[in-house]
């Protein structure tokens, strides 16, 4: 081979390199989208799902009751249980949700939790296995998931007043794909809530206090 | 000029061969890109579909958003306005344990020409007359000329 056959060819190698290259940015663009439109979809079904959990009623779930406490405050926070217990087939999971969390509500005064207002523990976790049964089954095959429910309704340096519910279902590796938020009101009134308060621990609380009687429910999808 | 028979020629094919492979590879490539392309597209269409099926064709109240009520009326006025546009449709309600709840037909099996078929799962709360509501997967099954 001689020098222009060899310059010839080198000529052709390097063309090849630069036009496999363009190729392989073109294509890694391309992998991408499709990246895109995998967490796109799992937006949707997130958002879906969310929605559709919310909206439908605990009869079609198998539903659950309960027997309720409440707390006498007046004999040092003894609970008396209902004799009764409460069936909750035609509330939905919105309603159920919100009766949960302002039931369990837990005030914490300087780092220190003092109780749940009232005492519900009993439909808390009656309601917890209920969602995870449902979100095992409804994405538990196609995605990892936490699905959290958090109310504060006040925080102050002093005080605070919140609830946190956590349901998850994740592999160690995963990573996290989405997030769908949906905002509920609190199903009191800020007045009522202050009264509640200053009855259980006195007038702790300043005047005036702000209240943020919205309940934050969220769900995130891991990859598995 | 002069050809050096043996140094140029072998050079030539060389080159020619490294051509051909790059050629080759080249149209591989693109085919894939391509393909990838269509396929993303497509998805983006049914997913859209699905969307629109679940917040407006089906809705039940627009307080409600998810919350969905069978009607067979309004589903096939939506088919008819994708049909127009070269898309057909199947959708079907299936309850979580997998029974068919709502089944909409119009599988293109007796239409002439190659059809592209693809499946978007989306949940959904389904409005029952008595008011309940059951948690369902709405399945659109999606096909384009």
């Amino acid at each position: 081979m001689n020098e222009r056959g060899l310059g010839f060819t080198a000529d052709i190698l390097i063309l090849a390199i630069l036009v496999s290259l363009s190729f392989a940015i073109l294509f890694s663009f391309n992998q991408a989208e499709a990246e895109i439109i995998k967490e796109r979809y799992a937006a949707s079904f997130a958002r879906n799902a969310l929605l559709a959990l919310l909206n439908c009623t605990a009869d079609q779930l198998g539903g659950f009751s309960y027997q309720a406490g409440f707390r006498v405050p007046e004999l040092d926070g003894l609970i008396i249980q209902d004799m009764v217990s409460k069936n909750f087939y035609h509330k939905d999971i919105r309603q159920l949700l919100a009766e949960d969390v302002l039931l369990n509500l837990k005030l914490k005064i300087v780092d220190k939790t003092i109780d749940t207002i009232w005492s519900n523990e009993d439909m808390n976790k009656e309601l917890t296995a209920l969602l995870k049964i449902v979100l095992d089954e409804l994405v538990g095959s196609r995605f990892g998931y936490r699905f959290s429910v958090k109310a504060i309704p006040f925080e102050t340096d002093l005080a605070k007043l919140d609830f946190n519910l956590v349901i998850e279902n994740l592999s160690s590796s995963g990573v996290r794909l989405c997030s769908e938020t949906v905002l509920l009101p609190l199903p009191i009134s800020n007045d009522e809530l202050m009264k509640l308060l200053e009855c259980r621990v006195g007038p702790v609380l300043p005047l005036g206090l702000e209240m943020d009687p919205t309940i934050e429910v969220n769900l995130e999808f891991w990859s598995r | 000029m002069s050809l050096h028979v043996g140094e140029d020629l072998l050079s030539a094919i060389f080159a020619t061969t490294l051509l051909l492979m790059l050629a080759t590879a080249t149209i591989n490539s693109y085919q894939r890109y391509s393909e990838t392309q269509q396929e993303v597209e497509e998805f983006n269409l049914a997913l859209n579909t699905a969307e629109t099926i679940i917040s407006s064709t089906l809705a039940a109240s627009e307080k409600n958003p998810g919350l969905i009520k069978i009607s067979s009326e309004r589903l096939e006025n939506f088919s008819k306005i994708l049909f127009s546009q070269g898309i057909m449709v199947e959708v079907e309600i299936r309850s979580l344990s997998g029974e068919v709840v709502y089944l909409q037909n119009q599988s293109p099996q007796t239409l002439d020409g190659n059809f592209s078929k693809l499946s978007v799962n989306l949940p959904v709360a389904l409005c029952w007359d008595n008011k309940s509501v059951q948690l369902c997967e709405l399945v659109v099954h999606f096909w384009r000329e």
